[in-house]
C-alpha cells in the first residue's frame, strides 16, 4: 500500500534520510523505531510532502507521490498525526475535528465519521465545545488522532504519539490505535521512541539509524532480537 | 446650540472620521487574523493604490468604475506582495516580518512621492454622496460621511461573514493559528496567506479612496490615519473585525471630543495614550480572543 | 577564530587606534587632502573631520539601537524619540539663553541619564508587550513626538517648531593653535563614542549579552533557563536609552541645533535600515551601520546629480535594501564579513596555483561557510517544516 524506495532527503546541508526503504502492506500496521535524530520524523514528513526528497520514490497504492504538495497528498488519502500534536489551540474540539474533514465534500459521510471518532474517544464528545488548548495532553493526542481520522484516510501516519504522556494514557491510546487498525483495516505507520509499546501493536518493524534502515523484521522477531533488546528495549 | 447638541455634533463628526479609521483598522485586522503579521505598510499601500485610482479617474472619468478597478488592482498587488516579499520571511521570527513591512512602508511612500510629487490633489466625491448634508435637530452630517460609515459597516459584515461562516474563512483562521496543522488537513496555506494580503490590500484601498474623498489626496495623508487606525485595532482587538469597527469609531469620537474640549494640539498624543492604556489594561482589546497557550 | 596570527592582530589594532587618534591631522598632508577632495567629487563620500565626527555620534546611537533590537530582539520605533529626548535635554542645558553655564560633559551626561530614566520607564510597561504590540506602541510614540515638542505650554523650553540653536563649540583656550574647532569637536565626540562602543562590546560578551540573546530567541525559553526576563528586558531598554540619550546629547552639541523635524518616524526607519544593513547583534555591525547612515547622505546626493529621480526614490531604495537584507542576509554586512573571514582561503589558493582549478572550485563550494550562503551542492533544497510555534521540529 505504502512504499518507500531508497529515499534521500535533507534539511539544507544536513542529510536526514539516506536511502530509506520500507513498505507497509494494505491493512497492516508497521512501526519505525530509532533513537532521537535517526530520521523517524523526517520519514513521515517526506511521506506527507512536508519535506521534499532529493531522490528516491514514495508510492501510495502504486501511485507516485514523492513530488506532490502536502494538500494533494492529504486528498489522496494520507493523514498524519504530527509530532507534538499540533492541534488548533484557539478552536474548539468540534472545530478541530471538522477541520480534519476540510478536504472532503460529503456532508453525510463527515457526520458519520464524526460519530465514529466520538465512539473511539468518548471524552472528545464530552469536551466538544471546549477550547482545544485547554485539554490535557492525552486528550489533545486523541483529538489529533481524531482529526486525522476525519479525513477518512487510506493510510494513517502517527509521529511519536506517546511523547509527553502518562503511561496509563499512552496504553489507552495505543489500544485504540490497534482497534482502529483492526476494525477499519486502516493501513498504519507508527513512528515511536517507545519500542516495546510500538512492537506490541505493530506487525512489522523498521529500525532507523542516522537516516537509513539498519534492521527490519516482523515485530515478534524484533522483540526477541538481541541487539534490539539491548539498544531499544532496555535489556 | 446647547451643550448636548454640541456634544452630539462632536460625536457625529468623530464617528465620521472614525469610520475611516475603522476601515483601515479592518485591513490591519484582516492581515493579522489570516497571517499573524502586523502590516505597518498598510497606510502607505492604501495611499499608493488611491493614487492609482486617481490616475484611473483621470483617464476614465467615471468614479465607480475606477473605484472597482482600483480594488481589483489592490487585490492582486496585495497577493503579489505576500508571495514575493513576505513568503521568504514567513518562517523567520516575527521581528523579520515587521521589519520587512517597515521596508514596504518606505518603498510605497517613496514610489508615490516619485511618481506623483508632493502637491496635494483634489479627489472627486462620488455623485450619489455629493448632495446636501443631512440634518437631525441641529446635528449635521455630510452625505459623504454617512456613506463612509455605511461602507465601513458593510465591509465589517462581509469580513465577519467570511471568517465565521465560510469554509474559506475557517481555513484562513486555521492557517494563521497553525500553518503546519493546516497543511496536514489539506489547506493550501500559501494560497490562504496570499488571499489574506490580497483582501487586506483591497479593504485598505477602499479606506484610502474614502480618505482622499474626505480630505485631499496627498502622499502624507495616511501617516497619521495609520496611527489612529492602529489605536482602533488595538482597542478593539487585533483579531476582531467587530473590534476594528468599534475601536475605529471609538478613537474617532474620542479624538473629536479631546480636540473640542481639550486642545486640537494633542490628538495624535491622545491616540498614543489610548494604545498604551489598552495594552496595559486589556492587551487583547475589547473583543479580541484571549490567546490560550499551554507551555 | 581567525586565521591571522596574534602579532599581526595586535599591530592591526594599534594601527587602527593611531589612525583614529591622528585622523584630524591627516588632511594637513596635501596628498591626503587631494585624495579626500577627489573622493567626494566622484563618489560623494564626505570624509571630512566634521563628517567623521557625525559618524561618531551615530555610532553611539546605533550601538544603542543594536543593543535593543539586534541583541535583545525588541522592535522599538521609539529609539528616535529617546535620541530626541537626549538632544533636547542637552540643548536646554547648553542653551545660552537659559541662565546657568553648564559644561558640555555634564550636559551630555545629563542627556544620557535623562533618556535612560525614560527608557527604564518605557521598559516597565514594555515588559507586558510582545513583538508587534511593542512596535505599534512605539510607532504611536514616535509619530506623536513632533506634536509633543511643538506644544504651546512647553514651547518656551523646547523652542516650539523652530527648535533650539546652540553656539559653536570652541576648543578650550590652552589648546589654541594645537587644535582648531573642528578638530576639538572630533576629539570631544570620538573619545566618548569609542569608550561607549568598547563598553558595549565587553558587555555583550558577558553574561548580560548572553541573556539578551536568550531573550531575543525565546522569552519563554529564556525564562525556563533561569534568565530573569523582567530584569534583562528592562535593562535592554534602559541601556539602549542611555546610548540614545548620550548620542542625542552629542548630536545637539555637534550639530548645534535640535528641532522637532530632526527626529521622526522616517528617521526611526532609517536607523533600523542602518542596523539591519550593518548587522544585528554585532558591534562591528553597529560600526558599519553608523558608517552607512552617515556617509550614504553624500553618496545619494552625488547619485542624485547624475540621476535626478534618485532624490525622490531614496526611501524606496532604503526600503528595498531593508527587505532584501532581511530576506537574504539577516546578519547584515557584519555577518558577511564574519563568514568571509572563516573561509580558509589558503587551501583554495594553493589548489589554484597547482593548476587544479576544478578541485579548487569544488573544495571552495563545499566549505561550510559557502554552503551556508549558497546552499548544499547538488542537493535539492526545499522549505522545511519549521514553524513559529510548536517548538523544535528538527528532532529526527
Amino acid at each position: 500500500m505504502l512504499k518507500l524506495q531508497d529515499v534521500h532527503a535533507s534539511y539544507g546541508p544536513v542529510l536526514a534520510l539516506r536511502g530509506v526503504s520500507l513498505e507497509v502492506p494494505k491493512g497492516g500496521i508497521a512501526t519505525v523505531l530509532g533513537a532521537n535524530g535517526a530520521g523517524k520524523s523526517s520519514t513521515l514528513r517526506a511521506i506527507s510532502g512536508l519535506l521534499h526528497p532529493s531522490s528516491g520514490v514514495i508510492e501510495l497504492d502504486g501511485q507516485r507521490i514523492d513530488r506532490l504538495q502536502p494538500e494533494r497528498i492529504v486528498r489522496l488519502g494520507i493523514s498524519q498525526v504530527p509530532e507534538g500534536r499540533q492541534i488548533f489551540t484557539d478552536f474548539t474540539v468540534g472545530e478541530n475535528l471538522r477541520l480534519g474533514a476540510y478536504a472532503r465534500n460529503d456532508r453525510d459521510g463527515v457526520r458519520r465519521d464524526l460519530e465514529r471518532v466520538f465512539s473511539y474517544f468518548p471524552v472528545l464528545r464530552e469536551r466538544r465545545g471546549q477550547t482545544a488548548g485547554l485539554l490535557s495532553g492525552g486528550e489533545q493526542q486523541m483529538l489529533a488522532i481524531g482529526r486525522a481520522l476525519m479525513a477518512r484516510p487510506r493510510v494513517l501516519l502517527l509521529d511519536e504519539p506517546s511523547l509527553g504522556l502518562a503511561p496509563l494514557v499512552v496504553r489507552e491510546i495505543f489500544r485504540i490505535i490497534k482497534a482502529i487498525n483492526e476494525e477499519e483495516g486502516l493501513t498504519t505507520l507508527l513512528v515511536e521512541q517507545d519500542a516495546s509499546l510500538a512492537l506490541g501493536v505493530a506487525q512489522h518493524g523498521y529500525v532507523l539509524e542516522t537516516g537509513s534502515v539498519v534492521l527490519h523484521d516482523s515485530a515478534e522477531n524484533l522483540r526477541r532480537d538481541d541487539s534490539v533488546r539491548r539498544s531499544y528495549l532496555g535489556f | 446650540m446647547d451643550e448636548f447638541e454640541e456634544f452630539a455634533q462632536q460625536v457625529v463628526t468623530g464617528a465620521s472620521i472614525g469610520s475611516i479609521y475603522a476601515i483601515v483598522a479592518l485591513a490591519i485586522v484582516m492581515i493579522y487574523r489570516s497571517t499573524s503579521v502586523v502590516n505597518f505598510a498598510q497606510g502607505e499601500l492604501a495611499m499608493f493604490t488611491t493614487f492609482i485610482s486617481w490616475s484611473f479617474i483621470q483617464s476614465l472619468d467615471y468614479f465607480w468604475a475606477s473605484f472597482a478597478l482600483t480594488i481589483l488592482v489592490a487585490f492582486f498587488l496585495g497577493g503579489a506582495l505576500e508571495v514575493l516579499v513576505m513568503r521568504p520571511v514567513e518562517q523567520a521570527p516575527h521581528l523579520n516580518s515587521i521589519v520587512v513591512t517597515l521596508g514596504l512602508l518606505a518603498v510605497f511612500n517613496s514610489l508615490a512621492f516619485w511618481r506623483y510629487g508632493p502637491v496635494p490633489r483634489a479627489f472627486p466625491k462620488p455623485e450619489i454622496l455629493s448632495g446636501d448634508p443631512i440634518t437631525v435637530g441641529s446635528v449635521t452630517i455630510s452625505q459623504l460621511n454617512l456613506g463612509i460609515i455605511v461602507i465601513a459597516l458593510l465591509i465589517m459584515a462581509a469580513l465577519f461573514g467570511l471568517f465565521n461562516y465560510t469554509k474559506l474563512g475557517l481555513a484562513m483562521r486555521a492557517t494563521a493559528q497553525n500553518p503546519v496543522a493546516s497543511r496536514l488537513v489539506g489547506i493550501n496555506v500559501s494560497r490562504m496567506l496570499a488571499l489574506g494580503w490580497a483582501l487586506s490590500a483591497a479593504v485598505g484601498a477602499i479606506g484610502g479612496m474614502l480618505t482622499a474623498a474626505s480630505l485631499t489626496l496627498s502622499v502624507d495623508m495616511m501617516v497619521a490615519i495609520l496611527i489612529f487606525a492602529f489605536a482602533g485595532a488595538v482597542l478593539g482587538g487585533l483579531d476582531s473585525p467587530a473590534g476594528a469597527i468599534v475601536g475605529g469609531l471609538g478613537v474617532g469620537i474620542l479624538q473629536a471630543l479631546a480636540g473640542n474640549y481639550i486642545s486640537s494640539q494633542v490628538d495624535i498624543m491622545a491616540a498614543f495614550v489610548i494604545i498604551i492604556a489598552v495594552l496595559m489594561l486589556r492587551p487583547t482589546g475589547l473583543f479580541g480572543r484571549r490567546v490560550v497557550r499551554r507551555v | 577564530m581567525t586565521t591571522i596570527g596574534r602579532r599581526p592582530q595586535t599591530i592591526a589594532w594599534l594601527a587602527l587606534v593611531a589612525a583614529l587618534f591622528f585622523f584630524p591631522y591627516f588632511d594637513t598632508w596635501p596628498g591626503f587632502a587631494w585624495f579626500l577632495r577627489n573622493l567626494e567629487e566622484t563618489t560623494g563620500l564626505n570624509l571630512s573631520v566634521f563628517e567623521v565626527t557625525t559618524f561618531a555620534v551615530w555610532l553611539v546611537i546605533l550601538t544603542g539601537l543594536n543593543l535593543l533590537t539586534g541583541y535583545s530582539g525588541q522592535i522599538s520605533l521609539g529609539h528616535s524619540a529617546l535620541v530626541a529626548a537626549g538632544g533636547y535635554i542637552a540643548a536646554i542645558l547648553l542653551d545660552p539663553d537659559n541662565s546657568t553655564e553648564v559644561p558640555v560633559a555634564v550636559a551630555v551626561l545629563g542627556a544620557g541619564l535623562g533618556a535612560c530614566a525614560i527608557g527604564f520607564a518605557i521598559g516597565v510597561p514594555a515588559l507586558r508587550l510582545s513583538g508587534p504590540y511593542l512596535a505599534i506602541a512605539t510607532l504611536a510614540l514616535i509619530v506623536s513626538l513632533p506634536q509633543l515638542l511643538k506644544l504651546d505650554n512647553i514651547a518656551e523650553w523646547t523652542g516650539g517648531a523652530s527648535g533650539i540653536n546652540l553656539p559653536t563649540p570652541h576648543a578650550p583656550s590652552f589648546l589654541d593653535g594645537v587644535v582648531d574647532d573642528h578638530q576639538w569637536l572630533y576629539y570631544s565626540v570620538m573619545f566618548p563614542a569609542v569608550i561607549m562602543t568598547v563598553l558595549a562590546w565587553n558587555l555583550m560578551r558577558s553574561r548580560v549579552g548572553r541573556a539578551f540573546i536568550a531573550l531575543r530567541d525565546s522569552e519563554i525559553g529564556a525564562q525556563q533557563m533561569g534568565v530573569n526576563v523582567a530584569l534583562y528586558k528592562t535593562l535592554a531598554f534602559g541601556l539602549s536609552a542611555l546610548y540614545a540619550g548620550v548620542g542625542g546629547g552629542l548630536f545637539a552639541y555637534q550639530q548645534q541645533f535640535v528641532s522637532p523635524e530632526s527626529f521622526g518616524v522616517f528617521q526611526s526607519i532609517q536607523l533600523l535600515v542602518a542596523v539591519v544593513i550593518g548587522g544585528l547583534a554585532s558591534i562591528l555591525g553597529s560600526i558599519l551601520a553608523a558608517a552607512f547612515f552617515t556617509f550614504q547622505v553624500g553618496v545619494i546626493g552625488r547619485l542624485t546629480e547624475v540621476i535626478p529621480a534618485v532624490d525622490r526614490l531614496r526611501w524606496a531604495f532604503y526600503g528595498v535594501l531593508l527587505i532584501v537584507m532581511m530576506v537574504s542576509l539577516p546578519t547584515g554586512a557584519a555577518g558577511l564579513v564574519r563568514r568571509l573571514a572563516r573561509l580558509r582561503l589558503a587551501d583554495v589558493v594553493s589548489a589554484w596555483r597547482s593548476g587544479d582549478v576544478g578541485r579548487a572550485i569544488s573544495s571552495l563550494r563545499e566549505r561550510p561557510a559557502v554552503v551556508r550562503i549558497l546552499g548544499a551542492p547538488s542537493m535539492k533544497q526545499t522549505p522545511t517544516m519549521e514553524t513559529k510555534q510548536g517548538g523544535d521540529d528538527r528532532s529526527d
